[in-house]
């Protein structure tokens, strides 16, 4: 029995999608590649959990930038996700050597109050309505513009979305610096 | 304390919209103006918290994908190599089942759509070994690899922010074995980038039917979500560039059966000459759950 399937996607639909945000063609991705990508970590001494968070983290990055138009492609996608996995692994085992040179009581005490405010900050941000959170997620880390976050939230227009970053984003202030002052954020 | 203006340029700068001398002119006002520099304190941890959040998000939504084990997946012992013969006999069986079935009154067709085919087919199914997609052409890789994960702008590293607090030096870096994925590719010089020919390039054998080609028929007066088999394509009638599709197909010998999947949602497709018929939903969960395994090797 022979199983075979096709679909309506070709590699350049796949990154203009991708470049609109849309998390379908990042699905479609990142079934196309998991072999590939995580066959990488598995033969250079990672587990599977870890080739598997390597590749998320990778393709990640990849929707990262290409979302926020920050990408121009000169190589075919899956060249350029290898070599961000590529890197990300690279660092993970200089990352792991660190620790095994005694570094990790020096680093975790040095990170803990970070941490725990960027803690506290998320669970702010947790406060919001989901149409608040989509809206800054995809100015603050997909960095899309106020057309392509209406097109995505289905608002009537740019001002719509603009007005409602604009209050989401009010919130959010209010909610954060109700926890803290801002001497709190000086390192 | 800090204006209206300088704070509108602010979230510009930590959200990384400021470039060139507008950039430089506003960093040059921040180091002037430590009520505005406190300001930029708070603001750029909530961008990096937003972004950190958004990143968890997405790799959550990463990891609800189903995918297959990786390790061994892509050898197989002579066992499983027999038991997967056994099961393609079987799934002759089957097809022949499908056949007879779509030469019935075309009348019928509607009530197997939601009904799973025998057995046998779905062991088979199962039993079909993940299949190794083959990379696509050759290309040059990108012309600078360190830029996939290093960041310029301020607090902008939602995913290597985590892992890695310093850069990694070049003397101490870890080797990686890495296997060149334009390498695989040159073997397959013969494959072109379309997912037909990735999907053709698979290892598993293939058949020599033909791959069935979509043809998308929008905007049409009367058929709205139907679809036709005709000159060995299936017409696919309704919205269908909007979102994403995939066409499955099952060969058993010369039998074929072929499932449409569109919007989490699998339709069966029989092919009784030039008849338009609707797209209806398979609810049967076990077929449901067969297909989705089938797609999970893919």
């Amino acid at each position: 029995m022979v199983y075979r399937s096709s679909s309506n996607m070709n590699e350049k639909e796949i990154f203009e999608r991708i470049c609109k945000g849309d998390e379908k063609a990042l699905e479609f991705l990142y079934k196309k590649y998991y072999r590939m990508m995580t066959k990488l970590v598995i033969t250079n001494s990672g587990t599977e959990d870890e080739a598997r968070d390597i590749y998320q983290d990778a393709l990640i990055v990849f929707w990262q930038k290409a979302t926020s138009g920050n990408l121009v492609l000169t190589s075919k996608i899956s060249t350029y996700i290898y070599s961000i996995c590529q890197n990300l692994w690279r660092k993970e085992l200089d990352r792991k050597k660190r620790l095994s040179n005694e570094e990790k009581d020096t680093a975790v005490a040095v990170d803990t109050e970070s941490a725990e405010r960027d803690k506290i900050i998320i669970q702010c941000i947790e406060q919001l309505g989901e149409t608040c959170k989509k809206v800054l997620m995809y100015y603050y880390f997909e960095e899309m513009s106020m057309q392509d976050i209406a097109d995505q939230l289905g608002f009537a227009n740019t001002d719509t979305a603009k007005t409602k970053k604009y209050k989401c984003k009010k919130k959010l202030d209010e909610l954060v610096k109700a926890q803290y002052s801002e001497q709190d954020f000086l390192d | 304390m800090a204006s209206e203006r300088d704070l509108e340029l602010l979230d510009d700068y930590v959200s990384n919209r400021l470039a060139g001398a507008e950039k430089s002119a506003f960093e040059q006002k921040l180091e002037g103006d430590p009520a505005l520099k406190r300001e930029y304190q708070v603001q750029s941890k909530i961008a990096e918290a937003l972004r950190t959040a958004r990143a968890a998000q997405l790799k959550a939504m990463l990891g609800a994908i189903p995918t297959p084990a990786i390790q061994g997946g892509g050898e197989s012992s002579l066992l499983s190599k027999v038991g997967m013969w056994v099961a393609a006999s079987a799934v002759v069986g089957a097809g022949v089942y499908f056949w007879l079935n779509s030469n019935d009154a075309s009348e019928k067709v509607e009530e197997p759509v939601t009904q799973a085919p025998d057995t046998t087919t779905q062991e088979s199914m199962e039993a079909v070994a993940p299949a190794e997609e083959a990379p696509e052409t050759t290309q040059t890789p990108a012309a600078n690899s360190d830029e996939s994960t290093s960041q310029t702008a301020p607090a902008k590293k939602p995913i290597t922010a985590k892992k890695d607090s310093g850069s990694t030096s070049a003397q101490g870096a870890p080797k990686i074995d890495a296997f060149d994925p334009t390498a695989e590719e040159s073997g397959n010089n013969n494959v072109a980038a379309s997912p037909e020919a990735v999907v053709a390039a698979s290892e598993e054998p293939v058949s020599n039917k033909e791959q069935t080609h979509a043809e998308i028929i929008s905007g049409h007066k009367k058929y709205k979500f139907h679809y036709q088999f005709k000159n060995d394509k299936v017409l696919l009638y309704g919205p269908f560039q909007a979102n994403l599709y995939e066409i499955m197909e099952f060969f058993g010998g010369p039998q074929q059966t072929v499932f449409l999947f569109h919007n989490s949602t699998y339709y069966m497709m029989t092919n009784d000459g030039d008849k338009i018929k609707p797209l209806l939903p398979i609810k049967d969960p076990k077929l449901i759950n067969k297909l989705d395994e089938s797609r999970k090797i893919k």
